[in-house]
């Protein structure tokens, strides 16, 4: 038994040197590491341009399913619609005047019209006899194209990301493959050519530091989460915009909380939600118990703290609802956060919130950044030989908007799209600088509009209010200041002095929110250095506030409305 | 001095083992072997499908948006043909049956051949063959009709390149695969001459593993590239 014992002793393990033996079976066990890492780098790359593959697809349709869609829609709308509405107007005229054949031919056609197109049957106009009513077009655009759109898009969106995604673990594998080989090569050496025993340790130990790292990098690498969108959560999503297109915010929120559901980690679903909970706040307030701001609030700050999101949207959606809630630090905080992005809507955002705060000088010192960067963004287009982008009137139009509602908070007590009253500081100065600032950003976007630069004109005319005469009032010389429905001329009256021949006059009118580009009026003044200025103005079946500001060399010089 | 090194030579061939032999030539033969594998895995194309498959999916797409665009220009011509068509007809109608007065008739007539020049003019710019029986326009029916023109002059099917891509690439996956088995064999070879020639047991068994490794490679790379379509 000692015998057999001391035998199995003696029994080497390995043909040649231990030393070089276990090296030579490091080698071999690198080896087989290195052609599994490499599979695992190979496979990376075949999902990238597979993932790549499927981005472009879905972009390609996406295209196709939106310019298709925008034309079947513009066919049903300005083609079908609106001469639907012609004949049937027609028909109506004729009844008034009695002329029952023409009556009749008008509405045979108009009939025959609410067969041309589906948005004319009883799925999107239920009643055209309704003159209140007009097809739904939001819907009909809802079912063509934008829910297949976005559901596109977001698809785009997903294999864009995961090509992002494997490209960087393909390229993980490939830098740690490199590492693999140095060490492989370096453990070569050490059996080789090297024979002084403390240099040998020191490459040992070298390449034991490399493989170990390289080797738990690799396991990192590997188990790395990539996360995928799931179809049914996109589906969700492309419902809720569609949703939310027809401005049913209620609605589209639960589609997205859906989409959430499904992919907790689904960033534009919680950005998507946060829109509908603002819009669904301003279209129908909170109920019992309700915070509709307050969950908006949430899911904005999800998406810019723990996803990083720095969307212009993202940002300024954020700010604003800090502003609304009459928190001014938060929403000042955030705007900065926005404007480090160079983005100038932040800068308006930042000044509204300091101006609402109280900080009326530090208002002023934000306001003049935000135009001068306004004014260089459009300088940029000019020079670029380019229009500036719908949205550039847009974020002056917003700007101005913002003012005005704060304005109108402190004047006639309505806040509903303004901080809280008692958040605020109200005085006769802080009411000044509102006026003072929406009129500078009046100046600016009529003065871009039609010199290209900030006017810099004194102006020393005065036009005393603007009045509003309807052919149609009760008493002809009384200005009103509310009109009834219907097609009339009303005229624009207004006594000036102190005008220059040559100077350019010009007028703006906004229908509730937004420009009202049909009534734009532009001239070169030749009414003398005062009088009574009047201008014939056509309005038809659009209901709501007007709002007119008259423009002397770009600069406001009076403002008044009505309402239809 | 030639004595002494063949005397040396005789020497080393002498001390050589037969399984040293045999690890020598199977190292030879998966070295040779995994060549042939990774030159198979090298003539599978995925590029050039992928471009096919885009290329057939814009021709698609573009050809979609065209026909439609084509097909709604149509019915919007057709459109206004139709009111005028149906003005004319109400006014012939009046004309047969009225009893109006002269000056009315002549009014009525004059809008008669205005109405019915507008609609011979309209008729002119929209194909009538796909107009259907009860006179309403089939735009679906003209775009299904120049789609399938669209695909008889282009390939706008751009799925089936998109899988053969995509079976391509699991192809590859599995030779990737293959590579990794077969290093494992060639690491199997390596280690069994590692251990002492009196550990007959665990070299044998190595050599067996590597040998299995090896078969189990050789045997589906064949498969794969004989077999599999």
């Amino acid at each position: 038994m000692s015998e057999q014992h001391q035998e199995t002793q003696e029994r080497p393990l390995f043909a040649a040197n231990t030393f070089l033996s276990i090296v030579a079976l490091i080698i071999a066990v690198l080896a087989v590491l290195t052609s599994v890492i490499a599979s695992l780098e190979s496979d990376a790359g075949l999902r990238v341009s597979q993932f790549a593959t499927l981005a472009q697809k879905e972009l390609i349709e996406a295209t196709r399913v939106q310019t298709v869609g925008e034309i079947e829609s513009g066919y049903a709308w300005t083609q079908v619609y609106r001469l639907w509405l012609e004949w049937d107007t027609r028909a109506y005229t004729s009844s008034l005047y009695e002329n029952t054949p023409e009556q009749e031919r008008a509405q045979v056609i108009r009939d025959r019209l609410l067969t041309l197109s589906p948005l004319m049957g009883t799925e999107y106009y239920p009643d055209p006899s309704d003159f209140s009513t007009s097809p739904q077009i939001e819907r009909f655009e809802a079912d063509t194209f934008i829910r297949e759109l976005t559901f596109k898009t977001e698809k785009f969106k997903n294999y864009n990301q995961l090509t992002v995604d494997w490209d960087e673990k393909a390229d993980n594998y490939t830098n740690y493959l490199t590492w693999l080989t140095l060490a492989l090569i370096l453990l070569g050496f050490s059996v080789t050519l090297i024979t002084d025993v403390r240099l040998r340790v020191v490459i040992l130990f070298a390449s034991f530091i490399i493989i170990v790292w390289s080797i738990s990098s690799t396991i990192d690498n590997y188990r790395k989460e990539i996360l995928v969108l799931p179809d049914e959560a996109m589906a969700h999503y492309a419902e809720g915009r569609a949703l939310a297109s027809q401005f049913l915010f209620a609605e589209a929120t639960q589609e997205y909380t859906k989409a959430i559901e499904l992919a907790p980690y689904y960033e534009d679903a919680y950005v998507a939600r946060a829109i509908a909970h603002r819009f669904d706040y301003r279209d129908n307030g909170n109920a019992e118990g309700e915070d509709k701001l307050g969950l908006a609030i949430a899911d904005y700050e999800k998406a810019v703290t723990e996803f990083g999101k720095r969307e212009v949207d993202t940002v300024a959606g954020l700010a604003e609802i800090y502003y609304l809630q009459g928190r001014f630090e938060d929403s000042i905080r955030t705007s900065q956060l926005g404007a480090e992005s160079g983005d100038w809507i932040h800068l308006f955002d930042k000044g509204r919130s300091t101006l609402a705060s109280g900080d009326i000088a530090g208002s002023i010192a934000i306001y003049d950044e935000a135009l001068n960067a306004a004014t260089a963004e459009y300088n940029g287009y000019k020079e670029a030989g380019q229009q500036p982008s719908i949205d550039f009137w847009r974020n002056l139009d917003i700007a101005l908007l913002e003012l005005d509602y704060l304005a109108i908070c402190f004047t006639d007590d309505y806040c509903d799209e303004a901080p809280p009253i008692e958040t605020m500081t109200a005085s006769d100065e802080l009411t000044s600088a509102i006026i003072a600032q929406s009129t500078e950003i009046k100046n600016l976007s009529m003065s871009l509009e039609l010199f290209g630069q900030l006017s810099e004109t004194m102006v020393d005319a005065k036009f005393e209010g603007i009045l509003i005469f309807s052919p149609t009032s009760e008493n002809l010389d009384e200005p009103v200041d509310a009109l009834d429905g219907g097609s009339q001329t009303i005229t624009i009256k207004s006594n000036f002095e102190g005008m220059k021949d040559g100077q350019v006059f010009s007028v703006r009118v906004y229908l509730d929110d937004l420009q009202y580009p049909t009534l734009r009026h532009v001239e070169e003044w030749t009414h003398g250095e005062t009088g009574v200025f009047e201008l014939p103005m056509k309005i038809g079946e659009d209901y709501g506030f007007y709002t007119i500001q008259f423009f002397v060399d770009g600069q406001l010089v009076a403002e008044g409305g009505f309402s239809l | 001095m030639s004595d002494i090194s063949e005397g040396i030579e005789l020497t080393e061939i002498d001390e050589l083992e037969p399984i040293e032999i045999i690890v020598a030539i199977l190292l030879t033969v998966a070295a040779i072997f995994s060549t042939f594998a990774a030159w198979s895995a090298t003539l599978i194309d995925i590029e050039t499908i992928d471009y096919e498959g885009m290329v057939a999916l814009v021709n698609r797409e573009r050809t979609t948006i065209i026909n439609r665009s084509e097909a709604i220009q149509n019915k919007t011509i057709y459109t206004y043909y139709l009111q005028h068509q149906l003005y004319t007809d109400s006014l012939e109608a009046q004309l047969s049956d009225s009893l109006a007065s002269e000056e009315e008739l002549a009014r009525l007539n004059q809008r008669y051949e205005e109405s019915s020049s507008l609609t011979a003019q309209a008729r002119f710019f929209f194909p009538g063959q796909y107009l259907n029986v009860d006179g309403s326009y089939d735009a679906e029916r003209e775009f299904q009709t120049r789609q399938a023109q669209s695909a008889r002059e282009y390939d706008l099917e751009s799925q089936p390149w998109f899988d053969e891509a995509n079976a391509n690439r699991d192809k590859i996956r599995v030779y990737n695969n293959i590579f990794t088995a077969l290093a494992t064999a060639l690491a199997f070879y390596a280690v069994a001459s590692i251990f002492h020639e009196d550990r007959r047991v665990l070299r044998f068994s190595i050599l067996g593993l590597g040998v299995v490794t090896f078969v189990g490679s050789f045997a589906y790379t064949i498969y794969l590239q004989f077999f599999m379509a």
